[in-house]
């Protein structure tokens, strides 16, 4: 299966995440998962390389972190969106959405060109 | 057989969280997250069949080399990263500044010396001259004999607490012998606390700031293998 390029991954990071902690509270392995699942195997984030763009995330307040003990009674390090999170999931969905827009605007009109 | 696997896994975690508390760049808390992705990881490989140590052989793959992963999160942990390099400098400074202490206060015990014993100028340079040259053979000697029984252990000689308790014992002792001693021992020190303001609250800003360094990095660090 083809998987999209790295600076789509690293670019498209934040609002994916934000999406899927705006969902439910998740951890680090959960998080990949999901995200391997959502896209069929396309956006596969590094076992390691995630947890630093969560603790970015969380220094930027956008997302806050705790650590909690499951059932099977092993500790792991929750992640939740906060409100400022939330704003900028909003914001990120309007940017992303614009591209969307100009982009398939231009595909669109580049048929009958030739 | 099952209990003697089970163990084998802890310890080798312990062990592979060790080599990641080795890198500067790193938290505690970091390693406790990765760790709790590695089990889970593990966890999911023995569903699909592999035993423990296949398991926990595939699982370190995936998550990435020590290297790798010391090279993300210094990204994000700058702070850590700039104390831990910051941190040989600071004891490079302090190994100074106790060696320049340690000397004032062997220069003020001779002064004292000389002054209870009554004895005159000239006699206080020789005395002095004696003093060092035996105060340095028997460093030499002691750090020989360390050296030859394989305890000399520099480590322990330029650990931040020791050097600060170092300088700041051997200051209060100098101040402590100007305070007991007579008039001339009194004047020289006045006259030489006045022109090095200076000195001292650059001295006070490094040993403030090599205690709070210290105090950071231990905050945020390393973890031992538990045996």
């Amino acid at each position: 299966m083809e998987k999209l390029s790295k600076e789509l991954i690293g670019a498209s990071s934040t609002p994916i995440i934000l999406s899927i902690l705006s969902k439910n509270e998740s951890y680090g392995y959960e998080i990949i998962q999901n995200v391997k699942e959502i896209s069929n195997g396309k956006i596969e984030y590094g076992d390691g390389t995630l947890y630093p763009v969560l603790h970015k995330l969380e220094k930027k307040e956008l997302i806050e972190s705790y650590w909690k003990t499951a059932d099977n009674g092993r500790k792991r390090k929750y992640y939740k969106i906060s409100t400022k999170g939330k704003k900028e999931l909003l914001a990120e969905k309007e940017n992303w959405t614009s591209i969307n827009q100009i982009i398939s605007k231009l595909w669109k009109i580049e048929p009958s060109l030739t | 057989m099952e209990n003697r696997t089970e163990f084998n896994l802890n310890k080798n975690i312990e062990i592979w969280k060790s080599e990641l508390s080795q890198k500067s760049n790193m938290t505690k808390d970091n390693i406790n997250e990765l760790e709790s992705h590695l089990r889970d990881e593990i966890h999911e490989l023995k569903l699909l069949g592999l035993n423990t140590e296949e398991s926990l052989l595939i699982a370190e793959k995936r998550i990435g080399n020590v290297e790798d992963l010391s090279t993300e999160f210094g990204k994000i942990n700058k702070g850590i990263y700039f104390r831990n390099k910051i941190i040989p400098y600071l004891k490079g400074i302090l190994l100074f500044f106790a060696f320049v202490t340690i000397i004032d206060l062997m220069t003020n015990l001779i002064i004292l010396i000389t002054e209870k014993t009554g004895l005159n100028n000239t006699n206080t340079y020789d005395i002095s001259i004696v003093f060092l040259i035996l105060l340095t053979i028997t460093l030499l000697i002691i750090s020989y004999r360390k050296y030859k029984s394989g305890n000399f252990n520099m480590q322990k000689l330029t650990n931040i607490p020791t050097l600060v308790t170092i300088i700041v014992g051997s200051k209060i002792l100098s101040d402590i012998i100007i305070s007991t001693s007579g008039s001339r021992m009194m004047n020289f020190a006045s006259l030489q606390i006045s022109l090095k303001v200076y000195k001292y609250l650059f001295a006070l800003f490094i040993l403030a700031f090599s205690c709070l360094t210290y105090y950071y990095s231990k905050k945020d660090n390393k973890i031992e293998i538990s045996e």
